[in-house]
């Protein structure tokens, strides 16, 4: 399961989330996401900054909550929402 | 206990008062041994009661000083008051043991008769004083022991601290090798110098000794082969003895310089080669003496072999000083042993009534330390709890698990291009933000709060108090919209008042989860869509004396007007005692919306929210509604 820029997440309990910007530091691939409404055709107005994991049977989203780690990755997660026409 | 006394006196005056009538009645001449017989029965009854009262007061003053304040603050204290106690006591059963001998006189066969018939009554008060002398000598040897272990305890404590001293001193002393040798160099070619050892020609001196060597052997032969000493040269003998014998000190001398040059590179090696100078000093010595017997003490030969014993003493207390540190480190081993149990054997307050009285009593300062020390420990447990509580906050950082990925509709996407700049706005200043409130923010409600304004170790309300507190440089544009979001801000909670419900906001099955936050849904993420609703129903909630919430109804109403503040008058509760939750319709503007229309958010009866849920606000007061309808309460 591979995540993309402008991906449309949906977790086990049926959150649903777009992927606006990603980067890749320290090996680790951090998103930039915004949460939708269930069905998935609204946007919820709420964000999160979160980092991937990867597992044996799949795969594991971590919201990121130290204050370092967001402004390490925060620059470029806007550069790369710049470059996102949203196409 | 007054009443006791008065009754003893008055039994004890009776008493003397009949048995001084019986003496009176056996001074005449005609003894009426049957009158005796009676006053004697009337005694005998007279002192059993007297006994009776004696007892009572007895145990009395038994209990009283059993159960004497022991309030003083140390064992030994506590100690000595035992010992005081236990004193009272025993004088107590002494006294009362003395009772019946003082009352009779044993000379008159009368009263010693009657004496007798109390030997059950004196056994067991014998008895009795035994106990209470046993209990007094256990309390005293206790004490006695102590003192004892005092004095024992001062004298390991004084050993200690002169060990301590000692090994201060000791590791003070310590020298290293290299430095002591080269002072122990210096001494001897001092030595050498001063005793001009160094001058000393060693072939001189041999063949000088040889030639009046040869001089004495001569004399010898003389002397064997004439027989006669008359004609032999004493004077010439004399000289040549003189001369062996110089000539030797010189020759030792250069042997011992010799000695005192040989090099040595450790403690061992400097200690074997001073054994060997202090050995040749003191053969030499013998070897002198030998020749002279009236040879003065101290001389310059006994001085010199002084001289090297002293440094090869110096050697050996250097070498000695490691081994005797650890010795004295040892000892002190064995002293803090000994420290530590000395008192063992020593019984305690607490173990002498238990074995007086066979009840295990904590002395008052013994469980005022054992509480303090419990208070203690719980308060170290509380802040390991809330330590652990916070660690383990701490380490729980969301974890989203992926189901599907997929691709977005490009009419999503043609949403998020408006947003796009704040979005990148909201991450460049906000980022910080995104933590502080709890890492899930919403957009809208944190789209003026910068990086600057939040402070990460600080919790989110200091955060947004921080926030309010900027208002004092707001513009005039920005007071305005401060103030129409702080009237937007009124809670509504009047059965009509047409509200806006945002995103995000929590709505529940019914109110006790409402109050309760139990079961809860979420609007934008669940059914219920961000949108204009009506007010149908107001709840009043229970909350307890501390203001926790109990989800207990207290009252509901769907009477269109009324409101929370109406009922709660109603009800008689204050402010901090209730709690209002409402719930929601569609309806419409002509107040149909008690009976929500189907689909709408009441028919699954999931639409109750807190009146002061920050996503809720007023657009239009039912008061203003109701009047554009013209129905409604009557007021």
């Amino acid at each position: 399961m591979k995540i993309n820029i402008n991906d449309v997440i949906t977790l086990t309990d049926n959150r649903k989330f777009l992927v606006l910007a990603e980067t890749l530091f320290n090996e680790t691939k951090y998103y930039y996401l915004i949460e939708l409404t269930e069905d998935g055709e609204q946007i919820v107005d709420h964000v999160k900054i979160v980092k991937e994991l990867k597992e044996d049977n799949g795969m594991k989203l971590v919201v990121v909550s130290d204050p370092n780690e967001i402004n390490d990755v925060k620059d470029d997660l806007v550069a790369s929402l710049e470059k996102n026409n949203f196409e | 206990m007054n009443s006791y006394l008065w009754e003893i006196d008055t039994l004890t005056k009776a008493i003397e008062k009949y048995l001084n009538l019986i003496r009176k009645l056996k001074e005449k001449p005609d003894v009426n041994y049957k009158q005796i017989d009676n006053i004697q029965w009337k005694v005998l009854d007279l002192t059993l009661k007297l006994n009776e009262k004696y007892d009572k007061k007895y145990r009395e003053e038994l209990e009283k000083l059993e159960n004497m304040d022991m309030s003083l603050n140390s064992e030994q204290d506590l100690l000595h008051q035992e010992l005081f106690k236990r004193e009272a006591i025993l004088e107590l059963s002494r006294k009362r043991e003395r009772f019946f001998e003082s009352l009779f006189d044993l000379n008159f066969p009368e009263e010693k008769e009657l004496y007798e018939l109390f030997d059950d009554i004196r056994k067991q008060q014998t008895y009795e004083r035994t106990f209470h002398e046993l209990d007094f000598k256990l309390v005293k040897e206790q004490i006695d022991l102590v003192a004892e272990k005092r004095k024992e305890e001062h004298a390991l404590n004084e050993e200690l601290q002169n060990n301590l001293e000692t090994i201060k001193k000791l590791e003070e002393s310590i020298m290293e090798f290299q430095k002591f040798n080269a002072e122990m160099n210096e001494i001897f070619e001092r030595y050498i110098k001063i005793n001009g050892i160094y001058k000393i020609d060693v072939v001189a001196a041999w063949m000088n000794k040889n030639t009046a060597m040869e001089t004495v052997i001569s004399y010898y032969e003389e002397k064997r082969l004439t027989g006669n000493e008359q004609n032999i040269d004493d004077a010439q003998y004399k000289n040549a003895m003189r001369v062996i014998e110089e000539s030797n000190e010189l020759l030792f001398n250069y042997d011992l310089a010799q000695k005192m040059r040989k090099p040595v590179n450790n403690y061992e090696e400097l200690d074997k080669k001073l054994k060997e100078i202090v050995e040749m000093t003191t053969k030499r010595e013998k070897e002198v003496s030998l020749r002279n017997p009236n040879m003065q003490y101290p001389n310059n030969i006994s001085r010199r072999r002084m001289f090297f014993m002293n440094l090869a003493q110096r050697v050996e207390k250097q070498i000695n000083i490691k081994p005797t540190i650890e010795k004295l480190k040892k000892r002190n081993q064995e002293i803090e042993k000994k420290l530590e149990i000395l008192f063992d054997d020593v019984k305690g307050l607490r173990e002498i009534n238990k074995i007086i009285t066979g009840k295990d009593v904590k002395p008052k300062f013994v469980e005022e330390i054992e509480l303090e020390e419990e208070s203690n420990k719980n308060n170290d447990n509380v802040t390991i709890v809330e330590e652990k509580e916070l660690a383990s906050k701490k380490d729980e950082d969301e974890v989203l698990e992926v189901k599907q990925v997929e691709k977005a509709k490009p009419s999503l996407l043609e949403k998020l291009k408006e947003k796009k700049s704040a979005l990148i706005n909201f991450i460049k200043n906000n980022a910080a933000a995104i933590i502080a409130t709890g890492v899930l923010v919403s957009l809208s409600a944190l789209g003026s709060i910068s990086d600057k304004d939040v402070q990460l170790d600080k919790p989110a309300a200091a955060v947004v108090q921080q926030s309010e507190q900027k208002n004092e440089s707001l513009s005039a544009n920005d007071l305005l919209a401060v103030i129409e979001e702080l009237e937007q801000k009124e809670i509504a909670q009047t059965i009509g008042d047409r509200i806006s419900v945002n995103n995000g906001v929590k709505y529940y099955t019914n109110a006790a989860a409402a109050q309760l936050d139990t079961e809860n849904y979420v609007t934008g993420r669940n059914g219920l869509q961000a949108d204009k609703y009506f007010i149908n129903r107001i709840a009043i909630m229970e909350k307890d004396t501390l203001g926790k919430p109990t989800g207990k109804i207290l009252a509901v109403s769907s009477t269109p007007g009324v409101s929370a503040k109406e009922l709660v008058k109603t009800l008689g509760l204050k402010e901090g005692q209730y709690e209002v939750m409402i719930h929601i319709g569609t309806g419409d503007k002509y107040g149909n919306y008690i009976e929500a229309p189907i689909n709408a958010p009441s028919i699954d009866d999931r639409c109750w929210m807190k009146a002061d849920d920050p996503g809720i606000k007023i657009v239009t007061p039912a008061l203003e509604m109701l009047k554009e309808s013209g129905k409604g309460m009557t007021r």
